[in-house]
């Protein structure tokens, strides 16, 4: 799985260093800041893979982003993701001396938030690479649906999101471009329910891919 | 500028789709087999020996309920005495010596909304008449419920009938719901797997021999 997405990061950013070749290299301005809207897959890691297992396309990214000198930037991001995914028979132990054995559906809702700082290499060409790294927290809610039945503890936490990705811009005077990016999230959020789950530090990786407005 | 629009339309929809919460529940294989129980925590399940069952159960339907049986019905009652029997229970056929008394019914074709406990206790024959004393069952803890409710569904009651509450009411310290059990649509073999499944996954049940 990660060596694909490894593969798609890499053909795009070779694409696009191809078709910014073809064309003058720089920026016909500087840049002050850019805002990003992006598409996010979001793909689970450890405990949360047992959790969620299936890779989820349910993501959009907002984020903004300020040039403070050089390529160093500082800005926001706010994310809503949901990972889901159907099982067959499992049994639920309730603390209460009650359980129940059925198809169950689970999943994910985040709504995370972060302070980024990044660092763009050539903050002033076509294609920009950058290095990141997101600070901040999640909202998330757990959920366990055992048909009617909707079990779910809802959790705050610290997170940290170390990021690699490349702004891509469409033409010497755009103000639009486009963004990939992938990063890796650790955070101290947990799932527990009764006796049947007790993981902690959430982790995941996300694949981002949107589109950036470039403000002069 | 259409492909900015474009762009726009695309990326709005996928904003809306991303931050629903709930997933569709198509998604979620709703109304599939159920087997749901629980059981008095309070109470020491190993303390009782003597338990009396019918090999009818309560037939629960729009037009013919009562007391019936049949070859699923007859394979149901025996796999919980089976499971009764494995865990050191004792089956009686004198109801007047048993510690316990299992009532089974059958929800066989009605349709409500919400399935508050105990509403079938007033079908004829799901207990012995003139037998408890008229002050009628309660649930020392809070039971099973379901919010939709399907045909074919299995409920099992075991009624601690000899501590009865001053004002005459049984308490029921077991219950089982089993959801779509009997639709016709499962083998006995699946059937008996349903019923092993739910004392199973009772804790407070003695270790099965």
């Amino acid at each position: 799985m990660k060596k694909i997405f490894i593969a798609i990061l890499a053909m795009v950013i070779t694409v696009s260093v191809a078709k910014a070749q073809d064309t003058p290299s720089s920026l016909g301005f500087t840049p002050g800041s850019y805002y990003t809207f992006s598409w996010n897959t979001t793909f689970t890691m450890g405990d949360f893979n047992k959790w969620v297992g299936n890779a989820s396309p349910a993501g959009f990214d907002l984020g903004g982003r300020y040039f403070i000198k050089g390529g160093l930037v500082a800005g926001f991001n706010i994310l809503w993701q949901r990972v889901s995914q159907s099982y067959g028979y499992e049994t639920y132990y309730g603390e209460d001396g009650g359980a129940i054995t059925a198809t169950n559906y689970r999943f994910t809702w985040m709504v995370p938030f972060q302070g980024v700082i990044a660092y763009h290499i050539m903050p002033g060409k076509m294609v920009s690479p950058y290095i990141g790294l997101g600070i901040g927290g999640d909202y998330m809610e757990h959920h366990l649906m055992i048909q009617e039945y909707d079990i779910y503890k809802t959790r705050w936490d610290f997170s940290l999101t170390p990021e690699v990705g490349a702004l891509i811009k469409f033409g010497n005077y755009s103000s639009w471009g486009a963004l990939v990016a992938f990063n890796y999230k650790w955070t101290t959020n947990k799932i527990e329910f009764a006796n049947n789950w007790a993981s902690k530090n959430l982790q995941m990786m996300n694949l981002k891919v949107g589109l950036v407005l470039i403000v002069r | 500028m259409k492909t900015k629009l474009i762009l726009l339309l695309l990326g709005a929809g996928l904003f809306l789709a991303s931050c629903t919460k709930y997933p569709p529940s198509s998604d979620r294989l709703l109304e599939d087999l159920v087997i749901y129980t629980k059981y008095d925590t309070s109470v020491d399940l190993t303390k009782f020996t003597y338990y009396y069952m019918s090999d009818s159960i309560a037939v629960i339907s729009d037009k013919d309920s009562g007391m019936k049986t049949s070859a699923d019905i007859q394979a149901l009652t025996a796999r919980i005495s089976q499971n009764m029997t494995s865990r050191g229970y004792q089956r009686t056929t004198n109801a007047k010596t048993a510690d316990l008394y299992i009532g089974v019914s059958y929800i066989k074709n009605v349709n409500i909304n919400v399935y508050y406990p105990g509403w079938y206790w007033g079908y004829p024959g799901y207990y012995p008449p003139n037998y408890w004393g008229g002050g009628g069952y309660y649930y020392p803890y809070y039971p099973t419920y379901i919010t939709t409710y399907s045909t074919g569904t299995i409920l099992i009651d075991m009624m601690d009938v000899k501590h009865p509450t001053t004002d005459k009411k049984i308490p029921v310290r077991w219950n089982a719901y089993i959801r779509g059990l009997l639709t016709g649509d499962h083998t006995t073999a699946q059937i008996e797997q349903c019923i092993d499944q739910a004392f199973k996954q009772t804790t407070g049940f003695p270790v099965q021999h």
